[in-house]
């Protein structure tokens, strides 16, 4: 399982949605440290504990994003995925966007 | 005979101080978790209106990346406060509803119109304005019944 802690390996002051905008931005985030991966159908383990916060664009940009754009369902992501934060509820936002991501697929 | 009546004496006297200390000691805890639980439900009653006020002027005014971040780490901040409740809240239940809350109202703040979104200032009758005030009055009124639920009228 690979492991990637936000704070340590990406940034601390993750920031908005596109990569145009920054590169600490959700869709960095994503093409740097998920899309490789997930689309071979390797274990993610994501830890978000320890940056100043997220923001939803971010989190929605990364996560439901991912299944956007590998066109993945939302099992088999949600499948491939562990999410770790001492906020429960960003966990569940992220799960959220997720299923909502492949409901409208 | 003398003694064994001094003895049965000292037996009922240990007994009864036993539990009267151990209804006691178990009271007192109860009445701390109570409390420990009703302050940090005051507090983040407290930070989701700080939250909501500077939600409201950052969405309002020009983009500042430094609002951005005190947003972000306040939300931040209640939702590790919401989670720690789990420890001390017995109705887990109330605490994952304050969790679903908490979500949706970082979804209403920051979910659009935030960071690179933020493109200029929003008009005061535009909906994402309404949608927060919405989203964090929710939040306000499931945190008041989390610290309100710790004083039922029958306490047993």
């Amino acid at each position: 399982m690979i492991v990637v802690n936000i704070a340590r390996d990406f940034t601390r002051f993750p920031v908005g949605r596109y990569i145009r905008n920054g590169t600490t931005s959700g869709e960095g985030f994503r093409e740097r440290f998920l899309e490789i991966p997930i689309a071979k159908g390797e274990h993610v383990k994501v830890e978000f504990d320890g940056t100043v916060g997220y923001g939803s664009s971010f989190l929605e940009e990364a996560f439901g994003g991912l299944v956007r754009k590998l066109g993945l369902k939302s099992e088999v992501v949600l499948s491939l995925l562990t999410l770790e934060s001492s906020d429960a509820s960003i966990c569940e936002e992220v799960k959220d966007y997720i299923l909502q991501a492949g409901s409208r697929q | 005979m003398e003694f064994l009546k001094w003895f049965g004496q000292v037996v009922v006297v240990v007994l009864g101080w036993y539990v009267v200390n151990s209804l006691t000691v178990r009271r007192d805890i109860e009445k701390a978790r109570r409390e420990l639980t009703a302050d940090a439900a005051d507090a983040v009653f407290s930070r989701i209106n700080h939250l909501l006020q500077l939600a409201l002027s950052y969405h309002c005014e020009a983009h500042s990346s430094t609002n951005a971040f005190s947003i972000k780490m306040i939300l931040q901040d209640i939702g590790q406060q919401v989670d720690s409740l789990m420890a001390v809240c017995q109705d887990r239940k109330l605490v994952l509803t304050n969790q679903r809350k908490i979500a949706q109202l970082r979804r209403a703040v920051t979910g659009h119109h935030f960071d690179d979104e933020h493109y200029h200032p929003l008009n005061q009758n535009d909906e994402l304005l309404q949608e927060i005030a919405s989203a964090a009055m929710d939040a306000k009124i499931s945190i008041i019944q989390l610290k309100y639920q710790q004083f039922p009228l029958e306490m047993p």
